[in-house]
């Protein structure tokens, strides 16, 4: 039985081990090799864990905690992603082809990451006969994500956009500081607030 | 060896091998692949030939193809109301499909046009399934091209937001240097999100850019 040096609760062991399942079916001695090729990551509240011209060498699944990717512009930043509990996130441009990174990674709340270093990463791609397939679907997961909220974002209204993820992630709400929420959504802050009382009416008439 | 004309109606044997050829120096781009595992390829690829404007995929049927495009322009698109929106615009060397419905088998967000006469290299997801089964090096060559694509999402949303819409329109040309004058300004501007009027504004730019280009390239040709 293959030892790592993973110390993580069982609800989270068995949520990692669900999503990883989600990818590739995995055997629990497989599930352990995994792990054994990982490390866990803690941050501060605050904590840039990559900076912008820094080049990426982990990927990470968010074990506890909020993460956001922004894109520091002239006069303002653009949220690109907002990363919960068993989220995938990290600067993938930069990961994958091991060059500056274009955006900032930043813990808005202590946050614990799964990481996998990009050298181990490379190790287990020839180690596991799995590897390969499971990185793709990850991938292809990631893809997909992205595809569907670009979508979203042309097709719907800013207020359509408001309420689908609202609908979908009642507790961000409270969770994310205001400014980065209206940023990923693309929503001016004045708007935002506006739509947030909608929220507030719609759950008094509810 | 000699190939037919590739806007010849008769497809040769020699046809079909060249289109396959193409897409097989494009993934050798990112690893090298044996004859064999080639082979493996071919014989469960299609050549499919579009005439200009023939819908490939239509929004809300689930994709069973992904397809290199061999030669031609493709766009991926859907209709907001009365509007056309065009989130993808590929040429020569691209690939399409309606990829998040091919992999996750929900119904296709776009529909995908040729906007060209186009030669495609198709393949089924049941074949690209089979092949990856079979063959280590399509398994990685999978790997590598879905961080290749995934790169090229990122990277477009990324330069929507980074670069002013002049600078958008510039790189565009750029970069897509033999496609730019067979694809309508209408689809143009609306994947590069510029307005139609401030598109008219800076459209110039197009032509200076081409002709850099074509310096560029008699520069090139004479070293």
């Amino acid at each position: 039985m293959i030892k790592h040096n993973i110390d993580i609760e069982k609800v989270q062991l068995d949520k990692l081990e669900k999503l990883f399942n989600s990818f590739v079916f995995l055997t629990k001695e497989e599930f352990q090799l995994l792990l054994s090729y990982c490390e866990v990551r803690h941050f501060e509240k605050g904590d840039i864990i990559i900076c912008e011209g820094e080049t990426e060498q982990f990927m990470n699944i968010v074990l506890m905690g909020l993460v956001i990717k922004y894109l520091r512009l002239n006069n303002h930043s653009s949220v690109l992603q907002l990363a919960v509990e068993n989220h995938i996130i990290n600067s993938e441009i930069s990961f994958l082809q091991q060059t500056p990174s274009q955006v900032f990674l930043e813990a808005i709340e202590p946050t614990t990451l799964l990481s996998l270093h990009y050298d181990k990463r490379q190790q287990l791609l020839i180690d596991f006969s799995k590897g390969e397939e499971m990185s793709r679907k990850m991938m292809e997961a990631m893809y997909v994500r992205k595809d569907e909220r670009k979508n979203r974002m042309k097709r719907m209204t800013i207020r359509e956009q408001f309420l689908y993820y609202i609908d979908r992630n009642p507790d961000m709400l409270q969770r994310v500081p205001q400014k980065y929420l209206a940023s990923y959504l693309n929503i001016k802050p004045e708007t935002f607030s506006r739509l947030k009382h909608l929220v507030a009416k719609k759950a008094k008439t509810a | 060896m000699l190939y037919t004309n590739h806007n010849s109606q008769i497809s040769s044997v020699c046809n079909f091998g060249f289109m396959k050829d193409q897409f097989r120096k494009f993934v050798e781009n990112f690893l090298s692949i044996s004859d064999a595992d080639f082979a493996l390829f071919e014989e469960r690829a299609f050549v499919k030939h579009c005439h200009k404007n023939e819908i490939i995929t239509k929004e809300g049927e689930v994709e069973k193809f992904l397809y290199f495009v061999a030669k031609g322009v493709i766009q991926h698109y859907f209709k907001k109301g009365k509007e056309t929106i065009t989130t993808e615009l590929v040429g020569e060397g691209g690939v399409v499909g309606s990829a998040s419905s091919l992999f996750t088998k929900k119904p296709s967000l776009y529909f995908i046009q040729a906007l060209q006469p186009s030669i495609l290299v198709g393949i089924s997801k049941e074949n690209l399934e089979y092949l990856y089964a079979h063959s280590r090096a399509w398994q990685k060559a999978g790997r590598l091209l879905m961080s290749h694509f995934l790169i090229k999402q990122e990277q477009q949303y990324i330069d929507v937001l980074k670069y002013p819409i002049r600078e958008r329109l510039v790189r565009f040309a750029n970069s897509n240097p033999d496609i730019i004058h067979q694809i309508p300004q209408a689809r143009i501007a609306s994947y590069l999100k510029i307005k139609p009027e401030t598109y008219t504004r800076i459209k110039h730019v197009l032509t200076e850019v081409t002709i850099i280009n074509s310096q560029k390239k008699v520069t090139s040709d004479k070293a």
